[in-house]
């Protein structure tokens, strides 16, 4: 039993000339919380469908819960609980069919909890579907997966129309009944608050090829805002500068690990140092895929003294 | 499950298309009845010899039943083929929920599967409901019994089996219903109309020929089981399947 | 016992939740021998990941904080006798740190500054 819930090895995904995953390496601990995160188009959705038989690879490889995936799909699909991005079931059906239509499919399957979650989530269960609002869409197609007792959930765009109140009762379920019992979650979300919450991992996706895969703890405990001051703006390099933003004489840096060093070669280079911050996730996923001048994203690099 | 949702979606239809076929075979036999009656006694004043003759009367019933039951069965086959195709899963494409269906842990071709034998099995009690509205009607024609007008409806199953592989596939290919049913009556249509367009004006007679042969089975006054006609139309609708399952096997979401 | 987290403080999650418990120990709100919530209950009642709260604990035992016992549970440690003098001031410089800054930048008297904490010390000592 391989010890990676998700693991791709330069998988990629074209569509004529648009290459929407190019050469992706994804490795997804089991049990882990792994937050995965992109701008809109830069190929989470197609991540997505593509690990879970939806569309078929250009090239490359990949594995779920150990099982290849174009090879032994049905077992991924027995085990995995998925909440797609496009949150539409049978317009005929009500909450209570379409549970009835779910659960035979999954022998693990808890009634138990459908009821407990129907009754949390306040789902009207005897409503057709076509006539439920997008919450409660949301809703139901959240109670199908979670009730599977599936190894993996993979969730895009889970908290989409969901109230405060209700995404706070999700990510309590999330915690309690799978983060806790050792399964894995794969959420795939542009809410970065909460992402930051429940995750232990995250990795950043753009133009189909990971930017950054590491531990939340990772970011917590090396990735710093660096804040300095000059008179006249001098020129830095380094391997670990993520991105850089200028306002007159006042400067930040974002530098994934050796702060310390960092803003010691700042001070040689006449710098005053106003303060060393931590960084949220949002701050670092800004940094990393934000066109920022004059720090290239993306790439750790030199800033060049303008002209 | 995907069986019970099919069934839950389509059963209204099928019950009304049942209680129509029904009603259409009682009111066939009842017309059949008074015209028969009206046309005996008719010839009965003429000739005196037709007088209870009630073989003659068993004779003209039956054909007129035949005639009823294979000229309704047509219809039957048509339209419930097409109806019945055109909910396949194909549909679940256009409503946005083929995503769903096709996450679940099962393989492709079972929803297929499914959809065909659904679809099918409604067919049969469809077609065969029109010869149940008749047979009260039939111990008049005691002479020659019921299995000379039931032995043309497994052909017309036949016909509308492969009307229903056309619609299924179609639907399939298009993702909708209305487009399904749009591309199979299109093609019902070019069917029925191109082999005499091509006849008619620039002389070729192969396909018109070829035409008349596969439509033996709609021939009121035909009363053989024609076998290799029946064994066409099964092989059209088997090719269907085989194009369905190859295409939803490959189809990207 | 119910903590707050605030994810948007710039403080990671890990470091206000041992915040908080020092803090209710020290109010008087959490008494010696109390049990903490289990970390998988402590997690869900947060919506934080429980290796987080795990680490956040893990981090309270080093310190003396609390103490974890085998069979599972974790307990409001004595008042630890344990550290050197020198070690519990280096816990305190950053802090102390921070408040100097604040100071200067707001030009307190130290006089001020020491009343301020003598203060605090006092007041949070009445509560036990």
């Amino acid at each position: 039993m391989s010890d990676l819930a998700i693991h791709t090895q330069s998988l990629a995904k074209f569509f004529g000339k648009t290459r929407a995953v190019d050469g992706l390496d994804l490795r997804v601990p089991r049990g882990s919380v792994y937050g995965f995160l992109g701008r809109n188009g830069a190929g989470k959705t197609t991540t997505v469908k593509t690990l879970l038989g939806l569309l078929r690879p250009t090239a490359g490889s990949a594995q779920v819960l150990g099982y290849d995936i174009r090879r032994d799909l049905i077992a991924i699909l027995g085990r995995t609980g998925f909440v797609p991005e496009n949150k539409t079931l049978f317009d005929s059906l009500t909450p209570a069919q379409l549970v009835r239509f779910n659960r035979g499919y999954f022998p693990n399957w808890s009634d138990e909890l459908a009821a407990r979650y129907a009754e949390l989530f306040e789902i009207p269960m005897h409503v057709r579907f076509g006539k439920l609002s997008l919450g409660n869409k949301t809703k139901v197609c959240h109670l199908l997966a979670l009730c599977q007792g599936a190894e993996l959930l993979v969730l895009d765009e889970p908290s989409v129309g969901l109230d405060p109140v209700i995404t706070d009762l999700l990510l309590r379920v999330l915690v309690e009944d799978h983060v806790s019992e050792g399964r894995t979650v794969f959420l795939s979300s542009h809410q970065l608050a909460e992402v930051e919450r429940i995750a232990d991992w995250v990795g950043i996706i753009e133009n189909g090829k990971i930017l950054l895969e590491t531990r939340l703890e990772d970011i917590r405990q090396n990735y710093r805002l660096i804040r300095a001051a000059a008179e006249t703006a001098p020129s830095v390099s380094s391997p670990h500068l993520v991105a850089a933003k200028r306002l007159e004489n006042f400067w930040s840096y974002l530098v994934a690990r050796d702060a310390e060093d960092f803003a010691a070669m700042l001070r040689a280079k006449g710098m005053t140092i106003l303060e060393i911050l931590p960084v949220s996730l949002g701050e670092v996923f800004l940094g990393l895929t934000r066109k920022e001048v004059p720090c290239i994203s993306g790439k750790p690099g030199t800033i060049p003294a303008p002209a | 499950m995907y069986l019970w949702k099919t069934w839950h979606d389509s059963r209204t239809r099928v019950v009304v298309y049942i209680l129509a076929a029904l009603s259409v075979g009682l009111l066939s036999g009842l017309d059949v009845v008074a015209w028969a009656n009206w046309h005996t006694l008719w010839l009965t004043l003429e000739r005196p010899i037709y007088r209870n003759n009630w073989d003659f009367y068993g004779d003209l019933t039956f054909d007129l039943l035949r005639w009823q039951v294979i000229g309704y069965g047509q219809v039957a086959a048509l339209l419930a083929g097409l109806s019945l195709g055109a909910s396949g899963v194909g549909r679940e494409y256009g409503a946005g929920t083929m995503h769903f269906v096709l996450t679940r842990p099962r393989a492709r071709r079972s929803f297929v599967f499914t959809d065909w034998m659904t679809g099918l099995t409604a067919m049969v009690i469809v077609v065969g409901a029109l010869a149940y509205g008749v047979l009260p009607f039939l111990w008049l024609a005691h002479a020659q019994g019921p299995g000379n007008i039931l032995i043309g409806l497994p052909s017309l199953w036949a016909l509308g089996a492969a009307i229903f592989g056309l619609a299924s596939f179609t639907t399939l290919v298009a993702g909708s219903a209305p487009k399904g049913l749009v591309l199979s009556v299109a093609g019902v249509l070019t069917y029925f109309f191109l082999p005499t367009a091509l006849d008619e004006w620039w002389h070729m007679d192969t396909l018109i020929k070829a035409q008349d042969w596969t439509l033996q089975i709609l021939a009121r006054d035909s009363y053989y089981f024609h076998w290799s006609v029946t064994a066409f139309w099964l092989a059209v609708a088997a090719s269907f399947l085989g194009a369905s399952l190859l295409w939803i096997k490959f189809r990207e979401v | 016992m119910l903590l707050s987290i605030n994810t948007s403080s710039g403080l990671p999650v890990y470091l206000q939740i041992e915040g908080q418990v020092k803090q209710a120990i020290a109010a008087g709100a959490l008494t010696q021998g109390q049990a903490l919530l289990p970390v998988r209950r402590m997690a869900a009642e947060l919506r934080v990941n429980p290796n987080t709260v795990a680490k956040a604990y893990q981090n309270l035992e080093r310190d003396g904080v609390v103490r974890t016992v085998p069979g599972g549970g974790t307990y409001v440690a004595d008042s630890s006798p344990g550290l050197l003098k020198s070690e519990k001031l280096r816990r305190l410089r950053p802090l102390a740190h921070q408040l100097a800054v604040e100071s200067l930048q707001l030009r307190l008297p130290t006089g001020d500054v020491v009343k301020l904490v003598e203060g605090e010390l006092g007041g949070l000592g009445e509560k036990r």
